[in-house]
């Protein structure tokens, strides 16, 4: 980790900033007379009034129509005025941050003129028009690195945001003629083609440190001309990157699936729980006011304030984007939705500053284990693809059994996993040396961890070991994997008091085969009928072998599920695996060791657990989507939630418990080191206070 | 099929009868002629409500039902609860379940399956359907492929169970040489009371087949090549003549068993649903299908719509099928929740249930699930004397006209599990007053036009095709006093699908049609007054294209603004084009009219303000004041139900809805969050003597006053019902 000091060079004033905006006016060349009636001064404090603190703006767009007079860039043809000085401008009067939206990729001129220069990636958007230029490709010199510097010289901006420069790296595979050469320079040989190529890890970790070498550029250069300028990196670093970012990064932001693709309640919630647990970097997830980019719809209120409240009670910020009319219109009615929610932002920040989530439960996101199954293309278009499954079905199940949580990488393990009473490991194939050996010490010292099919199973070169390189902790040995597409594990009747039926419960996926030493196990595993290793044949009558282990390994437990339970669980969302990985989860860390726990509080109910100074805070985030045969439910129309119980784990009797903002005081009861209390009816987002 | 067999049609007599089919459809099917017919053929299934499928598709499993044990898993489904079981006879891999001489019979099957559950279930006086799936052989290709269906259908079997099979043309030979002698040895062989015959209608609307039989038939009774696109002028006629052929092989199927049983019950799963929507004739004792499972589609929603649409029809007792897992051939098992909240949909629909497991290869049950099945069927058994007899309010209607949809995508209207764009703007209607809790029937041409006359409000959402009797009858509906709204094309084309040069309803829209400019989108442009109905006053998205128009009485309420500067698609262009909705009296009723295909729009994006919109049409032709009955602080994932029986009851049906937090995919039901505080209001002429909850029997305070009966509903957790006694 760096250090705060050397983290707060550029544009420590992000610390600060929380209720930010997008604006996304990508204008195709069909639309005439554009930015023809924007006047800048009143949408200036429209924003202002809105309470808003930072706005992006588009300097140059998706079709690669720069909107300022520029040498390097392509003017909008319809373009009669200088939309971004005008806007910097304003802003700037009214101590609105400025960031423009620069696409430094895509080009209207250079595809024609140095065709060679292209991303050869199909993926990659090329038009007869425009088309997207590789980085590696003297394009990057020549003209997306000078117009970036013009730009920062032309207007007093605050830094820029970069879009699409994690698509080259993470989701396309360039084989241009400078992507060969400097493979062929820096690693030797061909790119590989094929994910199942013997080098395709080694062009993976290529891949990240050509990414990586890339920002530290844009920062360089930026830095230039405008040294405490910030570079927003949009993707970068987010839990789809678990990387830590480097000293230069103080903020992350990006914008996740919008409602026609995914669902921001659950993928915020997924951000905030993975880079909350960052150290010393700010951080925010955008969400639209439309359900797309490029529509002009206007979702609800409600959705925006569920949506930003999982950011605040995470610990982020919001950034709200809007989308203007083609001749610079902004529209009011927008903005009064935006400025209730920055009302009730800024009304609850004096109560989220400094706050850090409590640790309690933590579930390993290690990188090179999502290199290790996605070598080529990790990410599926806009979010992780099924290389992430398991964690994200780790988050899924632990957000609906209201545990307390973090999701930490491969980094942040070795340094913080002692503060944590247990660890979650679901299919984490690769395990470092420092983390294996964090790890042992953890479990060694009396923590708990519940660990899924093939984790540990690949050393850091992603070569397959001969056993698991948590054996002893698990107390089994690993055999081999059963690459099938399910299994079944047998459950027996005392589960029934965790709701799940006496029956053989299909998990989706393959899994191992393993070898008790000293575990003993608990459940069995049932393989599929017949040796039938594609759909969902029903389960053969015979076990398989072990398919969940308990050992106890020092002071500590650990529980070892031999299917791939977490995957399953998010590619399917069948409820009795999430039951299944809650029944594990208090075989080893019972709900009376925790430092929280909810009861009769329903699972679209999220909790969040933050602590500053003598001071702790619980945010209790509803939710409701519509009932809709398919498509993404739009988030509206909460219903009342009554009578959710909470207990509190307290060393000592607290001096108080408070709604926040409201001051309103909360009664509760303190006995045994438990503070409980009641929640008052929740429609969307409650927060209380407890002094200690 | 031959041509002297009595169902092949000459073009003279497939015009004759597509001409007449109107007229006939109303002087036959649906009256009283229908429903005695229909008593007569399965008069049992009226009290028939509690139903399981098994679905054993084992064509790639071996050794099944090797240690079956009959009287066990019959004794089972008793204790469940279950009144009528359908079990296989016949897969999807083309394999036999039974001791067959015409079929091929499972190489590893170990019992005579078929016979051994058709006793079990007997002894326990279980009704037994057996599956049988039809068109799947796994043999007959080599000897006849002529006989195979030539098309690119998007339908086919789970992969798991195909293996080498070919699905064979209904049009072919193979229906009397093949499938029709098995049916019929079926019947000889065992004591069962029917058939569920699988895959039939997507022959004929999910694809196109282009085999010898096929084109040889269109010659002959239609002349020249059957069309290959949408566009072709003969597309329309060529859906009709498909349609005939589909209605004419279900009917000789029905006929040819009868020789064989005469009360013998013809299930042809999915035909008569909403996705064909014409009133099912008299030989159909009981309408099913399975809507698309979780891992596709959503139940609560799927079962809404379809017991909307089928119990507007009457006399015919309806069902949908939900699995116990997320899909067909998987073997999870849902919440209890799910069932139970599913279930109560149909059950509040007046409907039946039709709970689906699938078995392991041993053939026998396992307990969990039957544990959650009895207790779904408890509550329906429960229930049953109470709500039987129980017919929907009639109150706001919805016209579902089938041939919109064929106008729309005559070739193949349906090209998946879930509706396709040409339904959107009936399932879009049907979303929109669900969640506003409107008391809504689906009905379709025939059905509008026999009982309009009982409704107060018609919703007529881009139905294009309105026929001369719809017409008439929607003309009379509104001179009476009814409520109208009608949105973008409706009423634009002929019965023969040709554009007409204005609104056949103009003079009551009260507007003169002026284009169809053929967007992606269009905008509303919405005033401060509608703010009451939480709408932003902006530019507000209001679906695909619109319709251009001239105002000729009526008054324009809201303008509609085109995309910007002549683009096919994008943000709202500066200025509006024209009207967007407006408003007209006609008679003593009101007519509005949206230029938007604003219910199309709804169901496809699904944006809140679409719905919003819509609640404030309604209210401007049929305000709250004066329905029949008016929900207040309910969430719009709260269904209601309201119906009548014998005009002395009335039941107020609440359903809740609940689904998780999921990133994609259909959410599972689940985990329901209690609602409290839900206000009824129900308008009655007289104080009602009581109010109970059902079947608890527990009493409920109301108050009555003005003509409102008003109560405040217990906290809502799945299902409750409210039984109201004049």
């Amino acid at each position: 980790m760096n250090s705060p000091t050397e983290r707060n060079k550029p544009g420590d004033w992000i610390r600060h900033s929380m209720r930010e905006l997008l604006v996304a006016n990508h204008m195709p060349l069909a639309w005439e007379n554009v930015w023809s009636k924007f006047d800048a001064e009143s949408t200036a404090q429209m924003f202002a009034d809105a309470g808003v603190e930072k706005v992006c703006y588009v300097a140059k767009d998706a079709y690669g129509f720069s909107y300022y007079p520029t040498k390097y860039g392509f003017v909008h043809p319809h373009l009669k005025r200088d939309e971004v000085g005008e806007f910097t401008a304003a802003l700037k009067r009214r101590k609105i941050r400025c960031i423009p939206y620069f696409y430094p990729g895509v080009d209207r001129v250079w595809p024609k003129k140095q065709p060679e220069w292209k991303n050869s990636d199909p993926k990659a958007i090329s038009t007869d028009e425009y088309a997207t230029m590789c980085f590696n490709s003297p394009y990057l010199e020549e003209v997306a690195l000078p117009q970036i510097r013009e730009l920062a010289s032309l207007y007093d901006i605050d830094g820029v945001f970069l879009d699409i420069v994690v698509h080259p790296y993470m989701i396309w595979n360039c084989t241009c003629r400078y992507c060969r050469e400097k493979y062929a320079r820096e690693v030797g040989g061909e790119i590989p083609k094929d994910a199942k190529d013997p080098s395709a890890f080694v062009y993976r970790k290529w891949l990240n440190s050509s990414m990586e070498a890339l920002f530290r550029r844009f920062h360089d250069d930026l830095s230039s001309v405008r040294g405490n300028a910030l570079i927003e990196y949009n993707l970068a670093w987010g839990f789809a990157h678990p990387v830590n970012p480097p000293e230069f990064v103080p903020f992350i932001t990006m914008d996740t699936p919008t409602p026609d693709v995914g669902l921001y309640s659950w993928n915020f919630s997924q951000e905030a729980r993975y880079l909350s647990t960052l150290h010393d970097v700010v951080w925010s997830c955008m969400n639209t006011r439309m359900s797309s980019w490029g529509d002009f719809t206007l979702r609800e209120e409600e959705s925006l304030m569920e949506e930003c409240a999982i950011m605040l009670a995470g610990g982020g910020k919001t950034y709200l984007a809007d989308l203007p009319y083609p001749t610079g219109r902004f529209d009011p009615a927008v903005y009064e939705v935006i400025g209730a929610v920055n009302r009730r932002t800024q009304s609850l920040e004096p109560f989220l500053k400094g706050c850090r989530p409590v640790a309690d439960t933590c579930v390993l996101h290690s990188a090179d284990t999502v290199w290790s199954k996605a070598t080529l293309s990790p990410f599926s278009e806009w979010r992780g693809g099924p290389s992430y499954y398991p964690v994200c079905g780790a988050h899924k199940a632990l957000i609906e059994g209201h545990v307390q949580f973090g999701i930490i990488n491969s980094q942040m393990l070795p340094e913080t996993i002692p503060s944590y009473g247990t660890i979650i490991l679901p299919d984490q194939r690769i395990l470092s040396e420092p983390e294996t050996e964090a790890i042992r010490n953890f479990v060694r010292a009396g923590g708990a961890v519940v660990a899924t099919n093939e984790t540990g199973t690949h050393g850091s070169d992603n070569k397959r070991l001969s056993d698991f390189s948590l054996a002893d902790v698990f107390g089994v040995r690993y055999r081999e994997t059963v690459d099938t597409s399910c299994c079944y594990l047998r459950a027996v009747p005392e589960l029934r008091r965790f709701g799940i039926p006496a029956m053989d419960i299909q998990v989706n996926g393959p899994f191992t085969l393993v070898e008790p030493t000293t575990a003993v196990t608990i459940l069995k595993l049932i393989p599929p009928y017949d040796d039938i290793h594609t759909g969902t044949a029903p389960p053969a009558l015979p076990a398989a072998g072990p398919g969940v282990t308990l050992n106890k390994y020092g002071k500590g437990t650990a529980l070892y599920f031999a299917p791939e339970l977490f995957g399953s669980y998010f590619r399917e969302d069948t409820p009795v695996l999430r039951k299944l990985i809650l029944w594990a989860l208090d075989t080893v860390y019972p709900a009376e060791k925790r430092k929280i726990v909810l009861e009769n509080a329903p699972i679209n109910v999220e909790v969040f657990f933050n602590e500053r100074s003598g001071e702790k805070f619980l945010h209790f985030i509803n939710y409701s989507g519509d009932k809709r045969d398919t498509g993404v439910p739009r988030v509206q129309d909460m219903p009342e939630v009554y009578g959710m119980k909470v207990k509190v784990r307290l060393e000592k009797r607290p001096k108080s418990l408070t709604l926040v903002p409201e001051g309103k005081g909360v009664k509760f009861s303190f006995a045994d080191g438990w503070m409980i209390f009641e929640t008052l009816p929740l429609k969307i987002h409650d927060v209380y206070r407890i002094e200690l | 099929m031959s041509k002297n067999d009595g169902y092949s049609l000459s073009r003279r007599s497939f015009i004759q009868t597509a001409s007449t089919a109107a007229i006939g459809a109303a002087a036959m099917s649906g009256t009283a002629i229908a429903a005695a017919d229909r008593e007569r053929v399965c008069g049992w299934f009226k009290d028939t409500r509690r139903m399981l499928h098994l679905d054993s598709h084992f064509a790639g499993f071996k050794n099944v039902f090797t240690n079956f044990n009959a009287e066990s898993a019959a004794q089972m489904y008793a204790d469940s609860g279950f009144q009528m079981v359908s079990f296989f006879a016949k897969c999807w891999g083309g394999y036999s379940y039974y001791p067959t001489k015409i079929g091929i019979v499972h190489p590893t099957l170990g019992h005579d399956y078929t016979g051994e559950m058709t006793a079990a279930l007997k002894k326990r006086g279980i009704r037994r359907i057996v599956y049988f799936m039809m068109a799947i052989e796994r043999e007959l290709q080599k000897k006849h492929p002529e006989w195979v269906v030539t098309s690119d259908m998007n339908v086919g079997p789970e992969p798991l169970s195909v293996q080498d099979t070919a699905m064979m043309c209904f049009n072919s030979p193979y229906t009397d040489q093949v499938a029709l002698p098995q049916m019929k040895e079926i019947l000889e062989k065992y004591d069962v009371d029917g058939f569920f015959v699988d895959i039939v209608m997507q022959q004929y609307l999910h694809g196109v087949c282009y085999c010898k039989s096929c084109r040889e038939q269109y010659a002959s009774e239609i002349g020249g090549e059957i069309p290959r696109s949408d566009s072709d002028p003969k597309a329309f006629e060529y859906r009709q003549w498909s349609n005939h052929h589909m209605e004419a092989h279900m009917e000789k199927v029905y006929r040819s068993l009868a020789q064989v049983k005469p009360d013998v019950a013809v299930i042809n799963n999915y035909a008569w649903m909403s996705t064909y929507p014409v009133s099912p004739p008299w030989y159909v004792p009981h309408v099913t299908w399975d809507t698309a499972t979780p891992a596709v589609g959503n139940y609560s929603w799927n079962f809404s719509f379809e017991s909307r649409y089928l119990n507007s029809i009457p006399d015919v007792p309806f069902s949908c099928m939900n699995t116990r897992g997320n899909n067909w051939g998987d073997y999870a098992l849902r919440e209890p929740e799910a069932f139970q909240h599913e279930c109560a949909i149909l059950l509040a629909a007046c409907g039946g249930n039709y709970l689906s497991d699938i078995p392991y290869p041993s053939g026998n049950p396992d307990q969990p699930v039957y544990d959650i099945f009895g207790t779904v069927n408890r509550r329906y058994k429960a229930l049953e004397p109470i709500l039987k007899g129980s017919a929907p309010v009639r109150e706001a209607a919805v016209l579902h006209s089938a041939d919109s949809v064929w106008s729309k995508t005559p070739m193949i209207p349906k090209t998946k599990w879930t509706f396709s764009p040409d339904y959107f703007s009936v399932t879009g209607v049907h979303k929109a007053l669900i969640e506003l809790h409107v008391q809504n029937g689906i009905l379709n041409t025939q059905v509008c036009s026999d009982s309009l006359q009982d409704y107060r409000v018609l919703i007529v959402s881009d139905q294009r095709i309105l026929s001369s009797r719809e017409i008439s009858k929607i003309r009379q509906f509104v001179k009476d006093g009814g409520a109208l709204i009608v949105t973008h094309d409706t009423g634009t084309r002929d019965e023969k699908n040709g554009k007409l040069a204005d609104f056949a309803l103009a003079d009551m829209l009260g507007v003169k049609f002026a284009g169809s400019p053929g967007t992606t989108n269009c905008y509303l442009r919405v005033t401060p007054e509608l703010k009451k109905f939480g709408l932003p006053v902006m530019d507000v998205e209001a679906g695909g294209s619109y319709t251009q128009i001239a105002v000729t009485t009526a008054k324009k309420l809201l303008d509609i603004v085109p995309p910007y500067k002549g683009t096919k698609g994008g943000p709202p262009d500066e200025s509006p084009e024209g009207p967007g909705v407006t408003i007209n009296t006609y008679g003593k009723g009101k007519v509005l009219y949206c230029a938007a295909d604003l219910f199309g729009g709804y169901f496809d994006k699904d944006t809140p303000n679409m719905r919003k919109l819509a609640a404030w049409m309604l209210e401007q032709v049929y305000p709250s004041g004066s329905r029949l009955i008016v929900l207040e602080n309910t969430p719009i994932n709260v269904e209601m139900f309201y119906n009548r029986k014998n005009d002395k009851e009335y039941f107020v049906h609440l359903v809740n809805y609940a689904g998780d937090k999921r990133d994609t995919g259909t959410p599972q039901v689940q985990n329901f969050v209690m609602v409290p505080g839900i206000t009824v209001k129900v308008r009655f002429d007289r104080k009602p003597s009581e109010l109970t909850l059902v079947p608890d029997g527990k009493r409920i305070d109301f108050t009555y006053s003005g003509g409102w009966l008003v109560f405040k509903a217990q906290p809502l957790h799945i299902h409750d019902v409210y039984r109201i006694v004049l």
